[in-house]
C-alpha cells in the first residue's frame, strides 16, 4: 500500500496483561479513553511512555502496550521529568491519584507543573485510598466516613486544580469517568498542548467510596450539576439549557435565562486562553451546592517549555566553554577516597578543572571577615562581662516582686536609674522601667502603696551571659526594642546592660583607634 | 586604616540619614496626664512642648516625670511647662553619627530633637543611634547566629 500512511488503532495500545481493577472501577474508563486518544495523536507507538507511582491507578502502565514505569510512591512526576529531559522526543504520560499525587507526591507534582515540561499528567480523583483499603485521602470531603475517619474527616480537602493553578500549570482541565467521550476530548486537548497538561478525572471507588461524585456522575442530575466549558461559548448549563453564570462585580452568580431580563449575551464567555489565572481561579472555586461543577479545559496558556530552555542553555554554554569532562567535574577541587574497610579517608586536592570556582573565593572572604582586624569589629567580640565591670555599673540592686510600687518609686528616685530587675539572686521574675511606672501611676488609679511590683512589671524573655559578645547584646537590643538587657553574672545574681554602656564602649574604642592612628 | 575606611562610610554620615523617631508634640499648657497619654499612644519615651509660635520650648521625658511629678504633690492637671526640661539640647540634620555619639556620651539625656530651620524634624534617640551603627555592621552584629559561639570557625567539609 504505497503512499498510504498506516494508522495505529486502539488495539495497538492494549497490553496482554490481565487488568486487576475491581469490576466497575472508573479506572477502566480512563484506560479506554487514553487508548482511544493515543492513535489520534500521530505519534509512533515506541515514543509513548507511561509513568506511575503507587495506587490503584498506578497499575496503569501494565495495561498499556507502550513503554512504562511503575515507579515509587509519589515520584512519577520526577521520573517522568528525567525521561523527558533525557529524550525530549518521547510522549510522556504520568498517571497518578489523589493520594499518590497530592499527598505522598504533593511536592513533586507542584515542581513538575511549574517546570512545564511537554508532558501529560492525569490525576484520578476518587477521594479515597483504594489500594490500601479505604483510608481517607487529601481530597476526601469533610465529614466523610472512612476506615481511618470513623466519625468523619475533619481535614479541609485539597482542590487539585487549585493546586495546579497555584503551581503555574499551563494547562488544567477536569473530566468525569462516566462521560468518556468528553474525557477523550479533554485528554486529546491536553496531549496537543505544548507544555505540561494537568487533567483531573473525577471517579468513584466502587468498593470504598461508591458515592464519591454521586451528585454529578448520576445521569439524571448531571445536566443540572455540571457546567461543560466550551471555548468562546457562554457558561450555560441545566437540563433545559436555561441556566448560566454572570459576573456581579468579581463574583460569579447563577442566573436563569429569560428571568429578570437576562439573555445569553449577559453570560460570561469561556476563555481558556486568558493569560492571568483570575478567571480560571473563579471556575476552579465553583462547586456544588451553590454552583454547577465546571468540567472541560479551564486554562491553556503558552509558556516556555523546560526541555527547550534546557537544551538551549546547554548549547549556549557548550559553545562558550566547550564540552566538559564529567570525571573532572565530579572530582572538582577536592575529593576523598575511603579505603575498602573504611579505616582510612584520604583527602585529595589539586585537581582544579573549574576555572571559576567561586566557592573557594567565598570561603576566603567569609574567613577574612570573621578574622577581621578592624579594631571596632574586633572589639564587638569582647565579652559583655567586660562592659559590665568596666563601665561603672555596680551590681544592680534587685527588688522583690512583692515590694510595693511605692517602694520601687522611692528606689528609682534615690538611685537615679531608668530600670531595675525584679527577682532575687536565684531567679529573675521581671523587669521594671521608668516607663512602666509612669504609665501605670499617672494614667491609672492603681494603689501604689498596696499593689506589688509584680502587677506592673514586664516579663523577661532574654537573659544574656557574661560570655556573650557585645555584638550579641547589640543584636538582642536591636530586636527587642528595649534599652536594657539582663545579664546573668558568673558568681550568681544578675546585672543590667544598657544601650548607654554599649555606646560608651563604642565611643571609647573609636577614640582609642583614632589616638593610635594619630601617633602612627 | 580599616577604621578610617569605616569612618568614611558611616561615621561621617549625617544624622538626617538615621531613622529618626517620630515626634509627639503638645502645646505649652497641656496637662501632665494628657502628655503621658500622648506618650503612651505614640509608644515613645518623651513629648516635645511648643509655644504658640510653634517653637520648641521644652521636652518632657519619663525621667522628668519620675523625678518631678511622681510622688510630688502636683495634681495631674498641672501644665507640663512646670516639670519639663526647658530649652533642651537640639541637633541639626547635618550632625554626623560620630558627633551624635559624642553628644550622647557626654550628656545624660536619651533623646535629642533634631531641628531643621527651626522646625522639628524628628528625635534622635540613643536606641536609634545604636541601631544605625549596628545596621552598618551586619556581619559583626545583625546577621549572626543567636549566639556568637555558634559562628563556624572553619569551612564546612574540612
Amino acid at each position: 500500500m504505497d503512499g498510504l500512511k498506516e494508522y495505529l488503532t486502539r488495539k495497538d495500545f492494549v497490553s496482554s496483561s490481565e487488568v486487576r481493577w475491581c469490576p466497575g472501577c472508573g479506572d477502566y474508563a480512563v484506560l479506554n479513553s487514553v487508548q482511544t486518544v493515543l492513535p489520534q495523536l500521530g505519534i509512533p507507538k515506541e515514543k509513548f511512555v507511561f509513568v506511575s507511582g503507587i495506587g490503584c491507578s498506578s497499575r496503569f502502565p501494565y495495561y498499556m502496550d507502550t513503554f512504562g514505569f511503575h515507579s515509587i510512591h509519589g515520584r512519577a512526576p520526577t521520573i517522568a521529568t528525567g525521561i523527558k529531559v533525557a529524550n525530549p522526543e518521547l510522549s510522556v504520560w504520568v498517571i497518578t491519584g489523589d493520594g499518590d499525587g497530592l499527598s505522598i507526591g504533593g511536592n513533586h507534582l507542584v515542581h513538575a507543573l511549574r517546570r512545564n515540561l511537554d508532558m501529560n499528567i492525569i490525576l484520578l480523583n476518587n477521594r479515597i485510598y483504594g489500594l490500601t483499603k479505604g483510608q481517607y485521602s487529601p481530597t476526601s470531603v469533610k465529614g466523610q466516613i472512612t476506615k481511618t475517619s470513623p466519625y468523619g474527616v475533619i481535614d479541609e480537602p485539597i482542590n487539585p486544580l487549585r493546586i495546579a493553578l497555584a503551581s503555574e500549570a499551563t494547562f488544567i482541565a477536569r473530566a468525569l469517568d462516566t462521560d468518556p467521550k468528553h474525557m477523550s476530548e479533554v485528554l486529546k486537548a491536553g496531549a496537543e498542548h505544548h507544555g505540561t497538561s494537568f487533567v483531573e478525572i473525577l471517579q468513584s471507588c466502587v468498593i470504598f467510596n461508591k458515592k464519591a461524585w454521586s451528585e454529578i456522575s448520576d445521569r439524571s442530575t448531571r445536566e443540572n450539576r455540571l457546567l461543560y466549558l466550551e471555548q468562546g461559548k457562554p457558561l450555560i448549563f441545566g437540563e433545559k439549557r436555561n441556566k448560566g453564570i454572570v459576573l456581579r462585580g468579581t463574583d460569579p452568580v447563577v442566573v436563569t435565562i429569560g428571568e429578570q431580563g437576562i439573555t445569553k449575551k449577559d453570560l460570561v464567555k469561556h476563555d481558556m486562553y486568558r493569560e492571568d489565572p483570575v478567571y480560571a481561579s473563579m471556575l476552579v472555586m465553583m462547586d456544588s451546592p451553590d454552583f454547577p461543577l465546571p468540567v472541560g479545559v479551564f486554562h491553556a496558556v503558552k509558556k516556555p517549555v523546560y526541555e527547550d530552555e534546557l537544551d538551549a542553555q546547554i548549547k549556549e554554554v557548550t559553545a562558550l566553554k566547550g564540552r566538559r569532562n564529567l570525571q573532572a567535574l565530579l572530582r572538582g577541587s577536592e575529593y576523598w577516597t575511603v579505603s575498602n574497610n573504611g579505616a582510612s579517608i584520604k583527602r585529595s586536592t589539586g585537581i582544579r578543572t573549574l576555572d571559576n570556582d567561586e566557592s573557594n573565593i567565598m570561603d576566603e572572604q567569609i574567613h577574612a571577615l570573621l578574622k577581621s582586624t578592624d579594631p571596632l569589629t574586633a572589639s564587638l567580640k569582647t565579652t559583655v562581662g567586660k562592659i559590665f565591670y568596666d563601665y561603672d555599673y555596680k551590681r544592680s540592686k534587685m527588688l522583690s516582686p512583692r515590694d510595693s510600687i511605692a517602694s520601687a518609686i522611692a528606689h528609682f528616685k534615690a538611685a537615679h536609674i531608668e530600670c531595675i530587675l525584679v527577682g532575687d539572686s536565684k531567679r529573675l521574675y521581671g523587669i521594671l522601667s521608668e516607663r512602666d511606672i509612669i504609665q501605670n501611676v499617672v494614667l491609672t488609679s492603681i494603689d501604689r502603696d498596696r499593689q506589688p511590683i509584680s502587677a506592673i512589671m514586664r516579663p523577661v524573655y532574654e537573659i544574656m551571659d557574661e560570655s556573650n559578645s557585645i555584638g550579641d547584646v547589640i543584636n538582642i537590643l536591636s530586636i527587642s526594642g528595649h534599652r536594657h538587657v539582663p545579664l546573668r553574672l558568673k558568681d550568681g545574681g544578675f546585672g543590667l546592660v544598657t544601650i548607654r554602656q554599649i555606646l560608651r564602649f563604642i565611643h571609647d574604642t573609636v577614640e582609642q583607634v583614632e589616638k593610635k592612628e594619630m601617633e602612627e | 586604616m580599616a577604621a578610617a575606611r569605616k569612618k568614611q562610610t558611616f561615621w561621617s554620615e549625617p544624622i538626617g540619614k538615621v531613622d529618626l523617631q517620630r515626634v509627639a508634640v503638645v502645646p505649652s499648657g497641656t496637662t501632665i496626664v494628657d502628655a503621658v497619654k500622648e506618650m503612651k499612644y505614640n509608644q515613645i519615651g518623651c513629648v516635645l512642648v511648643e509655644d504658640a509660635k510653634q517653637e520648641l520650648i521644652g521636652i518632657l521625658s519619663n525621667g522628668d516625670l519620675m523625678h518631678e511629678y511622681v510622688g510630688s504633690t502636683l495634681p495631674g492637671d498641672t501644665a507640663v511647662d512646670i516639670i519639663m526640661t526647658k530649652n533642651p539640647f537640639t541637633g541639626s540634620p547635618e550632625l554626623t553619627v560620630q558627633e551624635a555619639l559624642e553628644i550622647f556620651h557626654s550628656n545624660p539625656f536619651r533623646h535629642m530633637p533634631i531641628l531643621n530651620d527651626g522646625r522639628v524634624q524628628g528625635i534622635l534617640s540613643i536606641r536609634g543611634l545604636m541601631t544605625f551603627i549596628s545596621e552598618h555592621l551586619p556581619l559583626e552584629v545583625m546577621n549572626l547566629p543567636p549566639d556568637s559561639s555558634l559562628i563556624p570557625s572553619r569551612t564546612s567539609g574540612e
